[in-house]
């Protein structure tokens, strides 16, 4: 037996940690690989949205999964870290390059056990759709609206700093969208809208809230009580409007058809946010191919692979690779890749003890 | 190695668990209460490794001693009593659905049937159902759950493709947040299953004694009026854990969620572990999961039980430790335990195990007979800050104390930023805020400190449960007292933050230097 029992875990958000985590509980080495310069991907950046009490939206937990993670020494971080090449053979042969703070790149080759590809999503880009993102300052999306809720607690208007009085959200923008092959519910998005606007509701209760949706999802256990609460302070309407233009002083009218009278209709806000979809990275299908792990229509990684694929022996895939999913999930998908990731090793150890 | 691990399940969840287990060579025990989980043969064949699995058939666990490592565990089965030591318990046991029936008002019977009855039905045989008019009632009357989403699009479609019959599907919010359910509801509606959204208006349902169901609507988009009569109305249903859950939650002590299922929703505990250390919640028995999701936890439960073994031996915390000499047997501990780490034998005493050093019992303790090696050594770091820093700084003096998984965190990422902190504060971290008692927010204002801060995390986010809320109790009684003896009670304030809250931690700090400026110097 020569081939180091470690496992290589490409994508340090969620999933990432919870898989290094959780193989470390088993006492098995994992090098942790991200491209960023920190750990903790998208949900690092969200923001807290607890109102009178917690809302279980599962943010704080990376902080702490990340401090963990950093300080484990069953568990090798490489963060602003590349996958330059990998192949499989007897094991997994990786070319890893990394930018140092000093600009230089350094490169080396790690040999491991398994894979567990926990590279995430890619968010959707809403610059082609009709809501004048990046031609309009103060259409923003919900990711930027966690970055601002997490610096200033408020949201500001990008264009001149005031406190918008009127807000509105527009759900599925790139997801359930047949137009762009997207048939998929991106899951989390009604959540997080929804807490980040009684969130604001909260610190700011004059300001008016709008929101546009196809279908509310349901999440947590407490959710009825959740939306009968939240369809008092929020102005709930079933429509994916068509068009956003600016007026000259300097608002945004959103034009959407009115079901109850049967006409379009415009309504002037000071800032809009954009729900964008999840959509599937384009480095974790390069490194599936690799890999010759099969890549689903929708272009995420199969679900199945989870747990293993039979086809690709020590190869497992964990979070948002596999498609939309929520911080809860991705911790127990991740936790699901370490413990058949375990039984892989184990199973090799047990081959050679055999043979 | 460790005793056996006990999985208290009926289903394939259970079994799940105990595969993954044995396979890696653990010996389990599954206490089935509602049969037998599958034959003897079936077990032998299907068990991988070098475990075992013992099936109790019907057995129903009827009291539980002792904690992680060494369970004793009672069972009846059949009227007879019996007893299984363990290290582990993973709870997989399935839920339960309620057909909402009574919210539609409709009488159940063969042209009313509930969800799950009518998938039993159509899946033994399709063919009968060749062109009948079958209405989906869903998510009208309550939210819905993606599980029940995916069995009404699942039938739709079936019925349209299968059996030449008729769908529509009358819903409220149509819960597509579930793997492929947006592809499936495509599907069903290329392939002529009708679907009427309703958002502000219900359809008007009605079932008289002899007639069949009628049900009567405008629908929203097109504005044209429907009556149909169904051959079939299908209703949905409700998803609430099984009943021997909550028995569960009693015998174990263990917290429950806002629905009853058994996790306390709390996000520390994701994804399977409960408020006591050794005991796990998988599948069905924790939340609301589809078929995939519960299978996956199956394998999060053996690997959390891989990972307890792991670590046997090992500490991962600082135990409370209770002098005997001090302690009157007053049970204030026990009670308060969030973890449930405390046993009350001939002796009282904190086992070590399962104790998670939260500090609850420390600062409860009315003979102070309970020690916690990591609060004594902040108590006596913070007094040495207080009476070190005789400098004169331009900000009053303050003391806060944090939450170690909360605040202390924020507070670490504020510095990060580069956030200006009142230049004379002085931080404890404490394990949680429940460790902070009245008598160290009294020496802090001894030390010399113009105002004392306890942050703590948010209501329902503290990894001791009640910690924050202790904290809370205790400020709120010594604000009133401070108040009343003329020291000003707005020298103490208690807020809560998040790990994620770096901004909010130095605006807190901020202001709260400001607001104690009027007791600067003034010992």
């Amino acid at each position: 037996m020569t081939a180091k029992k470690e496992v290589l875990i490409i994508g340090g958000g969620v999933a990432g940690l919870s898989a290094a985590l959780g193989l470390s509980q088993l006492g098995i080495r994992s090098v942790l690989v991200d491209k960023q310069a920190c750990l903790g991907g998208f949900a690092a950046q969200y923001a807290c949205k607890a109102t009178s009490a917690c809302v279980k939206c599962g943010a704080c937990m990376v902080m702490e999964k990340i401090s963990r993670a950093v300080e484990d020494p069953n568990i090798d971080v490489l963060t602003g870290s590349r996958i330059a090449q990998i192949s499989s053979s007897e094991g997994f042969k990786t070319v890893i390059t990394q930018k140092a703070s000093d600009g230089r790149t350094r490169q080396q080759t790690r040999e491991t056990a398994a894979v567990i590809l926990a590279c995430g999503f890619k968010p959707f880009d809403p610059e082609n759709k009709p809501y004048g993102y990046k031609r309009f300052t103060n259409v923003v999306t919900n990711l930027d609206l966690e970055r601002m809720l997490r610096q200033d607690s408020v949201p500001l208007r990008p264009s001149d700093g005031a406190a918008p009085a009127r807000m509105a959200f527009i759900q599925c923008v790139g997801s359930r969208d047949a137009k762009l092959g997207h048939l998929w519910c991106s899951k989390v998005c009604c959540a997080s809208a929804l807490r980040m606007a009684r969130l604001i509701k909260m610190r700011r209760p004059a300001t008016e809230m709008t929101f546009f949706y196809i279908d509310v999802q349901t999440f947590g256990q407490e959710f009825q009580r959740f939306y009968d609460d939240v369809r008092e302070e929020v102005h709930m309407i079933r429509a994916i409007p068509g068009d956003v233009y600016r007026t000259p002083d300097d608002r945004l009218t959103v034009v959407y058809y009115d079901f109850n009278s049967g006409q379009s209709r415009e309504e002037p806000f000071d800032m809009l946010v954009l729900s964008i979809g999840i959509t599937p990275a384009a480095d974790a299908r390069d490194l599936a191919a690799k890999l010759n792990l099969p890549t689903g229509s929708s272009g995420f990684l199969p679900v199945a692979a989870n747990g293993g694929n039979p086809e690709t022996p020590g190869v497992f895939a964990a979070g948002t690779v596999c498609g939309p999913m929520s911080i809860a999930e991705s911790v127990a998908a991740g936790d699901r890749a370490a413990q058949a990731a375990a039984a892989y090793l184990q199973g090799n150890i047990r081959a050679e003890v055999h043979s | 190695m460790t005793g056996p691990t006990l999985i208290i399940g009926s289903g394939t969840c259970a079994r799940d668990v105990a595969r993954h287990l044995t396979s890696e060579g653990r010996h389990t025990v599954i206490a089935a209460a509602n049969g037998t989980n599958g034959d003897r043969p079936y077990l032998a064949a299907n068990t991988p490794g070098s475990g075992s699995i013992e099936v109790l058939s019907g057995a129903r666990l009827s009291a539980c001693r002792g904690f992680i490592g060494q369970f004793e565990a009672m069972f009846t089965q059949s009227g007879a009593t019996l007893q299984r030591r363990v290290a582990y318990i993973v709870i997989a046991e399935e839920n339960r659905r309620i057909p909402n029936f009574d919210l539609y008002r409709l009488r159940a019977g063969s042209v009313v049937q509930s969800l799950s009855a009518f998938r039993k039905e159509f899946a033994m045989s399709p063919e009968t159902f060749a062109n009948r008019r079958v209405v989906f009632l869903h998510g009208l009357r309550l939210e819905s759950e993606p599980v029940l989403a995916e069995e009404v699009l699942r039938s739709a479609l079936e019925l349209q493709t299968v059996s030449g019959a008729r769908a529509h599907v009358l819903t409220g919010n149509l819960k597509v947040a579930g793997n492929g359910l947006e592809a499936l509801y495509r599907d069903a509606k290329s392939a002529g299953a009708l679907f009427f959204k309703f958002t502000d208006t219900q359809p008007t349902i009605d079932q008289t004694e002899t007639d069949p169901v009628t049900i009567e609507f405008r629908d929203e988009i097109t504005g044209h009026d429907y009556r149909l009569s169904p051959d079939i109305t299908v209703v949905d249903e409700r998803i609430v854990p099984a009943a021997y859950v909550e028995h569960l939650a009693a015998v174990l002590g263990l917290r429950r969620g806002p629905a009853g299922f058994l996790q306390s929703e709390n996000v520390h505990r994701l994804p399977v572990f409960t408020n006591r250390r050794g005991i796990l919640a998988v599948g069905s028995a924790r939340a609301v999961l589809s078929p995939a999701d519960v299978e996956r936890e199956a394998a999060c439960g053996a690997l959390a039980v891989l990972g307890l073994a792991n670590l046997e031996g090992h500490p991962q915390v600082e135990a409370a430790e209770i002098n005997p000499g001090h302690c009157i047997r007053c049970l204030t501990c026990f009670r308060l335990c969030p973890y449930g780490a405390v046993n009350k034998g001939n002796r009282i005493a904190v086992v070590a195990d399962a104790c998670a050093g939260c500090g609850i019992c420390v600062a409860e303790c009315p003979r102070g007979a309970i020690q916690l090696g990591s609060i004594r050594t902040v108590i006596e770091k913070e007094d040495a800050a207080i009476s070190a820093s005789e400098t004169p700084a331009p900000d009053p003096r303050m003391v806060v104390f944090a939450c170690a998984r909360s605040a202390d965190k924020a507070r670490e990422l504020a510095g990060g930023h580069g956030q200006k902190s009142p230049s004379d504060l002085k931080v404890v971290t404490v394990p949680c805020a429940g460790a902070v008692s009245v008598q160290h927010i009294l020496s802090a204002f001894a030390g010399g400190a113009a105002g004392v801060m306890v942050l703590t995390c948010h209501i329902d986010n503290c990894h001791s449960e009640t910690g924050n809320r202790h904290a809370r109790r205790r400020v709120d009684y010594l604000v009133d007292h401070l108040d009343r003896m003329g020291f000003g009670g707005d020298r103490l304030e208690i807020a809560t933050l998040a790990a994620n809250m770096p901004t909010e931690y130095a605006d807190m700090t901020r202001r709260f230097s400001r607001k104690i400026q009027k007791y600067a110097n003034q010992r």
